[in-house]
């Protein structure tokens, strides 16, 4: 998708271990999405590359394994640029490397390590989630008409949650192309029992009339309040803001980041731009086959972009429910945490 | 919401469809629609009221079929009529059907007809048919569009004359048990050939216990390449596991009309005809299949499909036949947000909750704090106050006083209940049945103003010949003296319905109790569903652990024998296991060890000795290296050599005594002969290989073949195989000594 094989297998060569291509090839061909599975992914892949790890003769531990992370790292962004949940698992994987007293010896550290990224994975992932759950569950009323846009994992075990508990309520899934998303969530609810809508984006006015709450997950949350998610979370917390229904925003706290961004623009990652000239069985609608060779014409096929915080009335987190404007806040303080472990 | 319009690609198919017909003389589509569907299945209505007038969302079924004809280009359609016939034509001529431009309907009354088999007769006789037509019964809602199948249907036909039906067939939900449940239908078996789509087999079946299929041997030789279908995954299941579902549309060449004719025992369209054909290869007439894949076609058969139809109507699958689009004569009906339909002048209270996907009948009242969820309402309904009603059927000019409760049932005309009333599930109340007050009609049961006939006859047709002449004159007879006969009802059935209540309870017929959940209007009882998932998981865990079935759809010749394995292995539970448990550690590179452990528990749980889990693991082995592609014996001796010294530690860690050596020998001898063949001439071989590695020991040999000594000749042959390696070890034995 976004490499030639030769660069590929060159990448292959160069990374001796065979755990880490396998976690970037899977990137490359869209196995693993959604930011905490593959953030999951990555810290896993880094646990095996580190058992696997062999310090070279006449080289430190600490120096030649960051050196070795920070290219395995580079391979990842070669196969799909990171998302910011990754990249904080990574300031934290390196932090603690550096952090390493010299004294440990090499069978030492890695087990240091090792358990350091599964106590990441546990708790600032998994346990996160299902302290979210846990406070999400409590906005959900018996009657409620629930929306959701495209698929996140946090949503979908609050919505299972609240099912098991017996709370009656109802979900609208919104949908989009390229991805339909939606429609694995949708088909992960159904099984479970739970009423469902399901629908595009382009009915998303008809539909809002009905709802009494948004919950959407993000790929992260800047320290603005801007909450940074897939592409087109900005026009469904938007339509429900001036519906006036609130927006929860379902997001574990390592995915929180310092950045400020403004528009969606800037550091977006761009897919690609075929899949949106074609629709999935339509076989009749070619009107852009050949398009490549039109100079006039770009396609747009953005991953990303930003809800301004003004549209979102809370953001669930593994610290509690917070508005936008306290998301600051929980960087430093998060950022203090992680010092500490 | 809903497919795109459909009435454009309608009138498209029209013109296309006669210009293929011109090339000899222009013959319009014709279609004969039986109105009648020579069952029982919706007793006690139908024995009022013919079965194609029943209303399906507040319209008439037969306005579905009708409707869909028109948009699919058929130009003259012949309704036979058999029971109520005249309540049919009355129908027809009242709605306005037999008087359509370019859209010719003509009814075909008959009194004698007790199947469609005697109807296409009758039709043959009137020589009205002059070309391909199409077979349809008059409870089907389809929004399909005919111009593929029938172009299809017309090329192949230039080509083999012989190819005389199409049928149509859709790909069914994913999950079989849901599907199977859903339209209440019997199981479907079919094999379709998958490059010319011919029909192979058909068979329907109403035993749910086990789906085990037996086709000759020579049929899968005649066919290599095949693909058959279930609409329950059992054990030969295929092609992405997904069943097909029979919409009992036929295209059908004049010569179906004839091939009726000629066989006069032919009387079931599927039971007889389909499988007449299939069966007969003197006249090689061959059926074709047409599959949908995103239209709608399903037919009403019970109660159950009664249901499922009618939700897939409200919920806009059947698109453009629905509410808001079909309004015959009655005013329009609204589409409203979440699924309600409301027709006009309707009175409804404020306080009244009308849930979702619910469609309100004109005139209907309303009173207050009453709860209405997905549920149809048919037109000049009365309902109180605190009235309960979910997923029912209500039709026309039916009274409900305060308080009731209904639950999933089916009211017909005029139906009265008095307050405090309460349906239970699966409910039928028949025409102007009045239930007492705080009367509680129990589950699955009929109701009717009629006593039930008295089965004469197990035959199902026949049996529905000689009720007919006996209802006839019954309906008339209540039609006629309806006041003198309600005043009788009333006295025997005070105990029945309750005080007032008017009608009888129908006794249910034996063995029907066991399966009338499955065709009735409620929803399936919760166990039922769980008990259908296991049975199908039992029978997946079959498929996959028989590892001789080929897990493609693709059956090959060789494989047929695979139902006796079937059988086998399914006494020995434990060696399947144990070589499910190899073949998953080879495929998953699991190490020796935790093979190790997880056959000991397996020998813990299945309470075994060491030898047979000596004797387990090696067979797995041997299996394994059989099937290992391999181009000759030496390839075989290759493939064993590699298991052998891959999986040794696996295999010793079980032969710590003599004895399972021994046991692991007489495994040997037991797979060259029975399961492996191939094995035989290897027999040394491997025998010796197994020496050298140190897995067998000399003792064990030799004490082998002591045991081997008094035995049948026919039991010998491995050991004279091997004497000569026996005589070695014996030398060196005396040797050493």
């Amino acid at each position: 998708m976004f490499l030639t094989l030769g660069s590929l297998l060159v990448l292959m060569k160069e990374l001796t271990n065979p755990y880490r291509p396998i976690a970037g090839l899977q990137y490359l061909s869209g196995n693993i999405s959604g930011s905490n599975a593959r953030c999951i992914a990555m810290l896993q892949a880094f646990q095996d590359a580190i058992r696997d790890y062999r310090v070279p003769p006449e080289k430190t531990f600490v120096r030649d394994l960051t050196a070795k992370i920070s290219s395995y790292v580079s391979f990842l962004i070669e196969c799909r640029p990171l998302c910011i949940s990754m990249g904080n698992a990574i300031k934290f994987l390196k932090t603690r490397i550096a952090k390493l007293p010299l004294t440990l010896s090499e069978s030492e550290s890695k087990a240091s390590l090792h358990s350091d990224i599964e106590r990441f994975i546990n708790e600032k992932i998994i346990l996160a989630d299902k302290v979210i759950v846990k406070h999400a569950v409590t906005k959900i009323r018996d009657g409620d008409v629930l929306l959701t846009y495209g698929l996140s994992s946090a949503v979908e075990m609050i919505l299972l949650h609240a099912h098991k508990l017996g709370k009656q309520f109802r979900v609208i899934i919104v949908d989009s192309r390229p991805q339909l998303r939606g429609k694995i969530l949708l088909r992960r609810l159904v099984e479970k029992g739970l009423s469902c809508t399901y629908t595009q984006i382009n009915a998303l006015s008809y539909i809002m009339h009905e709802v009494t709450r948004v919950f959407l997950g993000a790929s992260s949350v800047l320290s603005n309040g801007t909450v940074y998610s897939g592409v087109g979370t900005a026009c469904v917390a938007m339509i429900a803001h001036s519906f006036r229904v609130p927006v929860l925003v379902c997001c574990e706290a390592y995915k929180f980041s310092e950045r400020v961004q403004l528009d969606s623009i800037c550091s977006n990652e761009l897919g690609d731009p075929e899949v949106i000239s074609k629709v999935l069985g339509r076989e009749d609608v070619n009107y852009l086959d050949g398009w490549a060779n039109t100079e006039n014409l770009q396609l747009l096929n953005l991953i990303y972009d930003a809800t301004p915080s003004d549209y979102i009335s809370m953001i669930v987190t593994d610290y509690g429910m917070v508005p936008p404007t306290s998301v600051p806040v929980i960087v430093r303080e998060y950022r203090r945490e992680q010092l500490w472990i | 919401m809903g497919a795109p319009k459909k009435s454009g690609g309608g009138g498209g198919g029209r013109v296309s469809v006669t210009e293929d017909s011109d090339e000899l003389v222009r013959v319009p589509l014709q279609a004969i629609l039986l109105a009648d569907s020579f069952n029982t299945k919706f007793r006690p209505i139908t024995l009022e009221c013919p079965k194609v007038l029943l209303p399906l969302v507040n319209v008439p079924m037969i306005n579905y079929t009708l409707t869909w004809l028109e948009s699919a280009g058929v130009e003259d359609v012949f309704v036979f009529c058999c029971a109520h016939s005249k309540q049919v034509i009355d129908y027809l001529d009242k709605s306005g059907w037999l008087s359509q431009p370019n859209f010719s309907v003509t009814t075909i009354e008959s009194h004698n007809s007790v199947s469609a088999g005697d109807a296409l007769r009758l039709i043959y006789e009137r020589n009205v048919i002059h070309g391909d037509f199409i077979l349809i019964s008059g409870d089907t809602v389809s929004n399909m569009s005919l111009t593929q199948a029938l172009a299809e249907h017309k090329e192949r036909k230039k080509k083999d004359s012989n190819a005389v039906m199409t049928m149509v067939i859709k790909r069914s939900k994913t999950n079989p048990a849901i599907h199977q449940s859903r339209l209440g239908t019997d199981e479907l078996f079919m094999a379709i050939n998958p490059d010319t789509k011919q029909l192979l087999y058909y068979e329907e079946r109403t035993d749910l216990s086990k789906g085990i299929m037996h086709l000759d041997k020579s049929f899968l030789a005649d066919n290599p390449s095949l693909t058959l279908h279930h609409d329950k995954q059992v054990n030969y299941i295929l092609s992405e596991g997904i069943g097909l579902l029979d919409c009992y549309i036929d295209i059908c060449s004049p010569e179906v009309l004839s091939l009726f004719t000629d066989n006069f025992d032919y009387q079931h369209l599927r039971r007889h005809f389909v499988k007449g054909l299939l069966v007969d290869d003197i006249m090689g007439y061959k059926i074709f299949v047409h599959e949908i894949h995103s239209n709608y076609a399903s037919r009403i058969d019970n109660f159950r499909s009664y249901d499922t139809v009618s939700r897939d109507i409200i919920h806009r699958w059947t698109y453009p036949m629905v509410p808001d689009v079909m309004n015959y004569g009655n005013t329009a009906t609204k589409l409203e947000r979440q699924g309600m339909y409301r027709a006009s002048e309707i009175s409804q209270s404020q306080s009244a909750v009308i849930g979702p996907f619910t469609v309100l009948g004109f005139g209907t009242k309303i009173g207050n704090n009453t709860i209405i969820s997905d549920s149809v309402i048919g037109k000049g309904c009365k309902i109180g106050s605190n009235v309960q009603i979910k997923g029912c059927y209500i039709w026309d000019h039916v009274t409900i006083e305060d308080g009731c409760k209904l639950n999933h049932a089916i009211v017909c005309n005029e139906v009265t209940l008095k307050s405090g009333a309460v349906l239970e599930p699966g409910v039928i109340l028949s025409f102007k049945v009045v239930v007492g007050p705080e009367f509680v009609v129990p589950p699955y049961s009929y109701v009717s103003l009629l006593q039930q006939p008295v089965e004469e006859d197990s035959d199902e047709e026949l049996e529905y010949a000689d009720s007919t002449s006996v209802i006839t004159s019954k309906v008339d007879k209540s039609d006629e003296e309806d006041a003198s006969e309600v005043p009788e009802a009333r006295i025997s059935s005070v105990s029945e319905l309750g005080m007032g209540g008017v009608g009888y309870i129908w006794q249910k017929c034996e063995g029907s109790q066991e399966e009338e959940w499955r065709h009735s209007v409620a929803p399936i009882p919760a166990d039922k569903i769980s008990e259908a998932m296991k049975t199908m998981e039992d029978d997946l865990e079959l498929t996959h652990d028989g590892s001789i079935l080929p897990p493609s759809g693709e059956l090959i010749p060789d494989s047929n024998d695979s139902d006796e394995d079937n059988e086998d292995s399914r006494d020995d539970f434990f060696e399947r296991e144990v070589e499910a448990t190899f073949l998953r550690a080879v495929n998953e590179n699991i190490q020796e060890d935790h093979l190790i452990l997880e056959v000991n528990s397996l020998k813990l749980s299945c309470n075994k000795l060491t030898a047979d889990c000596a004797g387990a693991v090696f067979y797995a082995m041997m299996k394994y290296a059989v099937d290992t592609p391999h181009s000759s014996l030496d390839g075989l001796m290759q493939n064993v050599n590699d298991v052998l010294s891959k999986w040794k530690k696996a295999l010793t860690s079980y032969l710590t005594d003599i004895d399972e050596q021994i046991e692991i020998i007489l495994k040997f001898e037991e797979i060259c002969l029975e399961s492996a063949r191939e094995f035989a001439p290897l027999f040394t071989k491997i025998l010796l290989h197994l020496y050298k590695e140190d897995i067998i020991e000399e003792d064990a040999i030799l004490s082998w073949e002591d045991e081997k000594r008094d035995a049948d000749e026919a039991d010998k042959v491995f050991v004279n195989k091997a004497q000569e390696f026996i005589q070695w070890l014996k030398v060196a034995e005396e040797e050493d000594e």
